[in-house]
């Protein structure tokens, strides 16, 4: 006998583990006296059962979640705007306005000028307004986030304005975007700047010394976008030397408020799904920083979006 | 009392690991959601006690997937479920700014994912009376949560 409708793969889960509700559990139970098909999804629940825990051992994983989960509270305890006190929407919305107006105040600020040559970048760095983002963080010869706006078509050569450490990256996965610093038809984008749904958007990093690096976004909904290395397990390892750029360009989606691009850093491999997680705690937020552990350093530019949906 | 994690792994990690396989697809991403569906779901322990909690680990690692997919939604590569994927880039109609933190909005009884009710419905083929008993949602709720959604995803197969 077939049953009616296919029995969902959460309840045939929770059948075996013996945590469904009783009408469901005789339902299943049934089924699984009548139907061939729901037999077959039980047994291979069961195998996988055994298979999951053979290829995951629970000893090693146990202590591998137990050792996130200890990371995860130190965080949570460390980021003074999680506090669980009463009052904590106090510190946190006075914080943010002041935070606000630092940010008015550079977009305000006496303006500066866009980095020309790569070799001038560490410079530009130290005089421009990234230096004002994040509170009490070293200014000169940091790391730097940069971006550009770019326009060129995916046809046009771009190889004349690449730097020497470009080499390697294939121009025509940049999606179109010119890979030198400050190319023709790229605009540079300072903290602040304002962007609309459907630009594309270059970004170019400037190791200074870091040894590796992790770079995402997060936009005005709190979504999370990473953007080096190219997927959770990939390589952090930066290269030295003038602003680089990442292979490929993001294209801004219609979501509203603003995209706050970050850069963080460290001497040693950065674990990208960790950092990634705190980033989403943090949530849709255009000023404050991350609660990083130690040894992670972070940058962050922002642009103001026009015309994204609420 | 603490839960004991490597009891619990051995319990539900095989359920949690299986739900994040056949969403994410990749077994590196999906050990990782998993881990991180674990150390959500424990950071509130003390909430746990006496409770079943495979349907609560259940949806959160729906929803860490559904964070995931969106995450990567726009590198192209990845994008190898249409359904899904879109899914995972949808708007929620409830103030998501005002979220810190999906475990905390599931304890805190918030209001549900409306992402997580097209899953449920669309991709895992709960009824709306089966999806509106796992979220905690009147049917009408449910349906007027997916109404919107229709043009938005039309043109897609069993939608």
């Amino acid at each position: 006998m077939m049953t009616e409708r296919r029995i969902p793969d959460l309840w045939l889960e929770q059948y075996l583990l013996g945590e469904l509700p009783p009408d469901r559990m005789a339902l299943v139970e049934a089924a699984e006296k009548a139907d061939p098909d729901v037999q077959s999804r039980l047994e291979a629940l069961r195998s996988s059962n055994a298979a999951v825990l053979s290829q995951y051992p629970s000893r090693p994983m146990a202590a591998d979640i137990t050792q996130r989960l200890a990371r995860d509270k130190h965080e949570a305890s460390t980021a003074w705007y999680r506090s669980a006190s009463a009052g904590w929407r106090l510190p946190v919305a006075a914080s943010a306005l002041a935070a606000l107006a630092l940010v008015i105040w550079i977009v305000q600020g006496p303006g500066v000028g866009p980095p020309s040559p790569a070799g001038d970048t560490a410079k530009t760095v130290a005089e421009g307004p990234l230096r004002m983002l994040e509170p009490g963080t070293r200014l000169k010869g940091d790391p730097a986030l940069f971006l550009y706006r770019g326009h060129l078509p995916a046809s046009q050569d771009s190889a004349a304005s690449r730097s020497d450490s470009d080499a390697g990256l294939a121009p025509q996965e940049a999606g179109g975007v010119a890979v030198g610093p400050a190319s023709a038809g790229e605009e540079l984008l300072t903290d602040g700047s304002t962007a609309v749904p459907g630009d594309l958007i270059q970004i170019k990093y400037l190791a200074a010394g870091a040894a590796y690096g992790v770079i995402f976004s997060i936009d005005g909904r709190g979504t999370v976008t990473l953007h080096y290395p190219q997927d959770e397990r990939g390589d952090t390892a930066l290269q030295p030397g003038p602003a680089v750029p990442l292979q490929r360009s993001y294209e801004l989606d219609d979501a509203p408020g603003f995209e706050r691009f970050l850069l963080v850093t460290s001497q040693a491999p950065i674990p990208v799904a960790e950092v990634l997680s705190i980033a989403r705690m943090l949530g849709p937020d255009p000023v404050r920083p991350l609660a990083l552990p130690d040894g992670l350093t972070q940058r962050s530019v922002l642009l103001r979006k026009a015309g994204g949906t609420p | 009392m603490p839960v004991d994690v490597e009891e619990y792994y051995r319990r539900y990690g095989p359920m949690v690991l299986r739900r994040c396989r056949s969403l994410l697809k990749r077994e590196e991403l999906a050990v990782d959601a998993m881990q991180d569906t674990f150390v959500q779901v424990l950071r509130h322990q003390e909430t746990l006690e006496g409770t079943a909690p495979s349907s609560l680990l259940y949806r959160i690692a729906t929803n860490v997937c559904l964070n995931r997919i969106r995450t990567q939604r726009r590198h192209p590569e990845d994008a190898d479920d249409e359904l899904l994927d879109r899914i995972a880039s949808l708007d929620d109609a409830e103030p998501r700014v005002l979220a810190r933190n999906l475990i905390d909005r599931l304890f805190a009884r918030d209001p549900v994912s409306t992402r997580e009710i097209a899953l449920l419905h669309l991709v895992d083929g709960l009824t709306l009376e089966e999806v509106a008993g796992e979220v905690g949602l009147s049917v009408s709720g449910v349906r007027k949560r997916l109404r919107p959604l229709k043009d938005r995803l039309a043109g897609l197969s069993g939608v």
